[in-house]
């Protein structure tokens, strides 16, 4: 019981950057109507990029995170400008496919740049002191990596109630048609959600270097488990991504305890399939009904 | 019908022709570029008709590749452990397409995305340690196919390129039968399609347990190319890579998947001087073509004739511009309708 509860709390913390990491899944998927496989290495690349930019001015931590940020938002721009912006032609595959190449990119550059897998120490944001709630102990780290999530979860929600940008975001969202005949400039609002998810994908990244270290394969998990939590939350529900997030995270841990860690990737895939097999459009995602 | 199959058959007859000529290392490059471009055929088959994007491919090739040799080394003949190898990837495609058929595009190549990484960590990890002999993989026995020794690189390559021509046969076949059509509404119109009776989640599990053994039968003569078998060769980057190449080569077009695959397999080998920059300037060449040229090389090369004749046909008298179209597959599906 001991053990489960401790492992429930680590899951949380891993479980709230899954969500985060579906987050900017849904983030792209409501607006641009993308998926953006490149997500992964771009959290990565910005994380090496901070690692080499900002460590060697020896800023304090904090700073060095809120501008990691930055470098993440202005990625994602770049990306969004040079990558899907020339001549796009509207057609979705293209669109998922260039996101595909670019993560075949960046992943090369990254390994050419800094090594295949090699690690890299990145400074912790906080001491590995712990503190005991209710009689369990818990790190500092996973406490903050918690907080952090949740805020900027929170931060997010309240910026899509924003009545300037977060309106027109949700707007393009529910029908890019219709509201790009209201007026609204739907590649500024698509911009918009590029920036978010290059800053939240930084944040990502910089959280976990901690419980894993910085290399090339940082955010593989991700790969699985966070396009996993997406799709179990309904690839279209803010809230849905955040805790579908949360249960990916919890059950990948009591697994790593209860049945050894080389099994968490199969069980997350059996709880994909399974929850999909009864509900295809999620747990909290709406069912598409295609009117003709 | 056939005509469509006429350029690839050329090719594959050129490359019969000159093979003995090469030496074994080049001739092992073709094998493997074969190999490939069978599942790549089988890739072409489900994106472009059935609109399922997979990013399993790679997967269903470990399953066909990892069941063979391992059936072969408990001593069976190569040909039944290749039969239930294919079997195998077939069934597996099978099974996954069943909840994953009910998705949107997007979220189904999320599922087979996911999948990707289950079998390779599978075959990689501690768990099947002592079937798939995890990290460091398996070494392939060489195979014996009607008394003829498959070790030497010529005759796996005779056999790879029939198992390719026959591949490709078979997705043609299908494409201009009943079921073809059936597709070509389906991907129109899912509710159109329902409508007028097609079974549509039936013929998507249909269609992908099908491409999933051709990846099968591409996985087979891949391992026996290789000699030896480990998890990374079937990443899920090299997935990704496959559906490059279908993308890079064309969609729904015959030379496509086989173009396609040629480039990503030869640019390697030309830039093998800049060993390090290859996989930098290999996903570069993938974006650029998806930049310049969306329907990629074939369809640039085949719409580039087209275009210029426009151009000319736009200087002459008007109604002349009729012939200039380029016959397609929707020329025939609307005689069929015709009629």
């Amino acid at each position: 019981m001991n053990v489960a509860v401790q492992a429930a709390v680590s899951g949380l913390t891993l479980g709230a950057l899954y969500g985060l990491f579906a987050l900017t899944v849904v983030v792209l998927w409501r607006t641009a109507g993308l998926v953006n496989f490149a997500q992964g290495s771009m959290a990565t690349l910005s994380a090496f990029i901070a690692y080499f930019l900002l460590i060697p001015l020896g800023l304090p931590l904090w700073v060095m995170f809120l501008l990691s940020l930055l470098i993440g938002a202005v990625l994602g721009a770049v990306i969004y400008t040079v990558v899907l912006l020339p001549r796009s032609t509207g057609d979705h595959y293209n669109e998922l496919f260039r996101t595909m190449g670019l993560s075949l990119f960046i992943v090369a550059f990254v390994q050419r740049s800094w090594g295949s897998g090699e690690p890299y120490p990145f400074p912790s944001l906080i001491g590995s002191g712990s503190v005991d709630v209710l009689g369990f102990r818990v790190q500092w780290l996973q406490l903050l990596t918690l907080v952090i999530a949740l805020v900027l979860t929170f931060a997010f929600a309240a910026f899509l109630r924003t009545p300037r940008i977060g309106l027109t975001m949700r707007a393009v969202a529910s029908d890019r048609e219709v509201s790009t005949i209201l007026g609204v400039r739907v590649r500024f609002v698509i911009m918009i959600a590029w920036l978010i998810v290059g800053a939240i994908g930084a944040a990502i990244a910089l959280l976990f270097t901690p419980l894993y270290s910085l290399s090339s394969d940082l955010m593989e998990p991700f790969l699985l488990k966070g396009f996993a939590a997406a799709l179990l939350g309904g690839l279209s529900s803010f809230r849905g991504a955040i805790i579908a997030g949360l249960i990916v995270g919890v059950m990948d841990a009591e697994v790593a305890v209860f049945l050894g860690p080389e099994w968490r990737d199969v069980a997350s895939f059996i709880l994909l399939l399974g929850v999909l097999l009864i509900r295809p459009s999620g747990i909290f995602g709406q069912a598409n009904t295609v009117r003709v | 019908m056939l005509r469509r199959q006429i350029p690839a058959t050329v090719a594959c007859l050129v490359l019969a022709i000159i093979a003995p000529f090469f030496s074994g290392y080049a001739v092992g490059v073709l094998v493997h570029l074969v190999a490939l471009a069978i599942a790549a055929v089988g890739l072409d088959l489900i994106i472009s008709r059935a609109n399922m994007l997979s990013f399993s491919h790679a997967a269903f090739m470990a399953i066909g590749a990892y069941v063979s040799v391992i059936l072969m080394r408990n001593g069976w003949e190569f040909i039944f452990a290749a039969l239930v190898g294919i079997a195998s990837a077939a069934i597996a495609g099978f099974l996954l397409a069943i909840p994953a058929s009910r998705l949107s595009g997007f979220s189904f190549a999320l599922v087979t995305f996911a999948f990707s990484a289950v079998v390779t960590g599978l075959a990689a990890g501690s768990q099947l340690i002592s079937i798939a002999g995890g990290e460091s993989g398996l070494s392939v026995p060489p195979g014996k196919l009607f008394g003829l020794n498959l070790f030497n690189p010529h005759t796996l390559f005779y056999m790879a390129l029939v198992l390719l021509l026959a591949t490709m046969l078979v997705c043609t076949t299908l494409i201009y039968s009943r079921t073809g059509r059936a597709f070509r509404t389906m991907k129109e119109s899912e509710a159109v399609a329902v409508a007028l009776g097609v079974n549509v989640a039936g013929m998507k599990i249909g269609v992908f347990a099908l491409s999933a053994g051709i990846a099968g039968v591409g996985g087979v003569v891949l391992s026996q190319a290789l000699g030896a078998i480990s998890a990374p060769t079937f990443s899920l980057e090299q997935s990704t890579i496959l559906v490059a190449a279908v993308t890079v080569g064309g969609l729904g077009r015959s030379l496509g998947p086989l173009v396609g695959i040629t480039i990503f397999v030869l640019l390697p080998e030309i830039f093998q001087g800049l060993q390090d920059y290859s996989a930098l300037v290999f996903a570069a060449v993938f974006v650029v073509t998806l930049i310049v040229a969306p329907n990629g090389v074939v369809g640039l090369v085949t719409s580039f004739p087209s275009s210029v004749r426009q151009i000319l046909a736009r200087k002459g008298e008007g109604p002349g511009g009729f012939g200039t179209q380029t016959p397609s597959l929707s020329s025939d599906n609307s005689s069929k309708v015709a009629s």
